[in-house]
């Protein structure tokens, strides 16, 4: 009790390096928190645009149109049967959404602009991926219409704005060269650069008819009321043997995040390093300036557990008062970037269609994330401070005194 | 035994020479059957793909290997697509989209109609004498016809087929098999050609099935039906107007 008394009076009699050691502390969790909770954003940002643009919570597909994805090959597309849509779970299904993916060729005199197209049903999308709140310009596709929405950079790219005419050139599911001249009613912008380049959207109707796939669709999207129930789902619906279907957390494309995890696990361990290192630079420095202190201590018969008790408490102090205003300072920081994102625009608009990833980044702090960084800060800067405190047990009182 | 040797070296290089010169007389020999001057004919493509067969009918004027024409009449998907090649480029006209639309140079070795031709392939008329080496490498049987086998390896560097082994039927001087491969080595188009007519000076191919062995389970006959060779083709055939017109 004594020694808590002690450390107590300790940490008050020099504020200054107290303070100083404090705000180290909580600029260390201050910048765990944010970092943990960044990384959390950036892994909901791709998956959410994965589920959004990409996959929704189940894509089904043909076997062979999954293998062969890259190709484009329309002819595997699925047959939108009365058999095929008693096949889904009626119960756990909120939206879904039949889509075909095909290939362009676009240009002006030459077809030479490579573009993708989505025949999607733009009311239910509208509701899926937020379609009609990414334009920038214009208005919104409506089924039957000849007319397409088409990414901001792919119509700089071809020149044509909202009102002009789009002359698409591809082919149908049997190889046969089609094309439509549809108007471009307006343009979007996701802030993922390669889906602004290249992606267009028409309505699914009239892709079915230009392409020969009427009743058809290369892919099914399904938004389920409960998303983590994706796998169990996916495994009970059977539309028969030459289907695929695949829960978004099996989607190759979030082989990403798994990437994305590695780089960020580093990127954070860096951080926990310097973190740490600023820690123990702290302690370090308080045990070299009191050496004076502590062989005058030792000199007045204070023995060495007494003093390792004594600098671990005091370290203690001041693990918990700078982890408990770092936690705080933390949390107010990465709450508010949840409501006011950081926008990656400049960095989202070079990425490729394959990585859906930006425009914004809404940070996803979450109570645990807080708590354990608090507790890492406290057992940090007493872990980090034994090193010097048991230096501080070895020092010679005679020479200790001696010293300026 | 030197002078074993050096006869032996004497003779294969004689070998060498003669099947060169064969080679090259039977290639031209087979040049002057099929390449033409002009042609004017109808054309059935029966394209099956996975057991599934579909017919396409076109019509299609050619003039040397600089200018071809091609309308599609049936099935009524296709009816009205239209194909215009001069020189090295190609449009295509969709009545879909009601103008005519330049075909970047790439597209020309793509399937044509989803046949197993290519825009290439079909509007192809031109020497191989000049734009292949060619060398004589044996006889063979197809049915019972006996062939010469050439193989062709190619002297011209932008060319769809690096190399082409050619079975030539011996009295006819007409192909009968050939194997188109490219550079890599790897076999990407079987031809067999089952009939011919004699038009003029030419004996030309009217029933010809191509594999293309790059897609599986697929091949397309190509059946010639009134052909006209060496006739005069209107100039304004050859050109955007024509293609356009409504």
């Amino acid at each position: 009790m004594q020694l808590f008394k002690l450390a107590y009076r300790n940490f008050f009699r020099n504020t200054r390096r107290s303070i100083i050691s404090g705000i180290s502390v909580a600029l260390a969790i201050t910048a765990i928190i944010f970092v943990r909770s960044y990384i959390s954003g950036v892994l909901e940002n791709i998956s959410g645009n994965v589920v959004k643009l990409i996959s929704g919570h189940i894509r089904i597909t043909t076997k062979e149109y999954e293998r062969r994805e890259r190709m484009l090959p329309l002819a595997e597309a699925i047959e939108l049967s009365p058999e095929f849509y008693e096949s889904l779970p009626d119960e756990e299904i909120v939206l879904t959404a039949p889509r075909i993916k095909f290939g362009v060729l676009l240009g002006e005199e030459e077809l030479n602009v490579p573009a993708l197209g989505y025949a999607i049903e733009p009311e239910t999308e509208r509701e899926i991926g937020g379609l009609q709140k990414r334009l920038v310009t214009g208005s919104y596709i409506q089924s039957g219409e000849k007319a397409a929405i088409l990414g901001k950079g792919l119509a700089e790219r071809l020149h044509v704005t909202v009102g002009d005419t789009l002359t698409i050139i591809t082919r149908t599911a049997y190889d046969s060269p089609t094309g439509l001249n549809l108007l471009v009613k307006g343009l979007f912008q996701t802030g993922i650069g390669g889906m602004d380049r290249s992606l267009f959207y028409i309505p699914l109707d009239v892709g079915q008819t230009m392409l020969d796939l009427e009743g058809r669709a290369t892919e099914f999207v399904i938004i389920l009321k409960h998303p983590s129930n994706a796998i169990q789902i996916a495994n009970s619906t059977d539309p028969g043997r030459d289907y695929l279907v695949m829960p978004f957390q099996y989607n190759p494309l979030l082989r990403y995040i798994n990437v994305a995890t590695i780089i960020f696990s580093i990127f954070y361990l860096v951080v926990l390093l310097v973190a740490c290192s600023a820690i123990a630079n702290t302690m370090l420095m308080i045990v070299f300036e009191r050496t004076k202190e502590i062989g005058m201590m030792k000199a007045l018969g204070l023995n060495n557990l007494s003093i390792v008790g004594l600098l671990t408490i005091e370290a203690g102090i001041i693990g918990v008062i700078g982890s408990a205003f770092g936690s705080v300072f933390g949390a107010i920081l990465s709450y508010w970037l949840k409501y006011q994102g950081i926008d990656i625009s400049m960095v989202s608009s070079t990425t490729s269609a394959d990585m859906p990833f930006g425009p914004i980044i809404y940070l996803a702090p979450t109570p645990f994330i807080i708590v354990t960084a608090f507790i890492l800060g406290l057992v940090v800067t007493v872990i980090v401070a034994l090193l010097p405190i048991s230096r501080a047990t070895k020092i010679n009182p005679a020479k200790a005194l001696k010293t300026v | 035994m030197k002078i074993t040797n050096k006869s032996s070296i004497g003779v294969f290089a004689l070998v060498l020479c003669l099947s060169a010169q064969n080679g090259k007389e039977i290639l031209q020999r087979l040049d002057e059957n099929t390449v033409v001057t002009t042609s004017s004919y109808k054309a059935r493509m029966i394209i099956s793909l996975g057991g599934t067969v579909r017919e396409k009918g076109f019509t299609g004027y050619g003039e040397g290997k600089e200018r071809a024409y091609m309308e599609f009449t049936y099935p009524a998907r296709d009816k009205g697509t239209r194909f215009l090649k001069i020189e090295d480029e190609m449009w295509m006209y969709l009545p879909s989209v009601e103008k005519a639309t330049k075909i970047a140079g790439h597209m020309l070795r793509q399937s044509m109609m989803g046949s197993d031709f290519s825009y290439d392939d079909i509007v192809e008329n031109e020497k191989l004498i000049d734009l292949y080496e060619v060398e004589l490498t044996g006889t063979d049987t197809i049915g019972e016809e006996e062939c010469y086998v050439l193989e062709l390896t190619a002297k011209v560097p932008e060319i769809t087929y690096y190399s082409r082994k050619l079975w030539v039927d011996k009295n006819r001087y007409v192909t009968l098999k050939a194997e188109l491969y490219a550079k890599s080595g790897k076999l990407m188009k079987e031809i067999t050609v089952s009939e011919f007519k004699d038009i003029g000076q030419y004996r030309y191919p009217t029933s010809i099935k191509m594999v293309n062995k790059l897609r599986r389970d697929t091949y397309t006959e190509l059946l010639l039906d009134d052909v006209e060779l060496d006739v005069e083709i209107p100039d304004r055939i050859f050109t955007k107007a024509y293609l356009e017109r409504k």
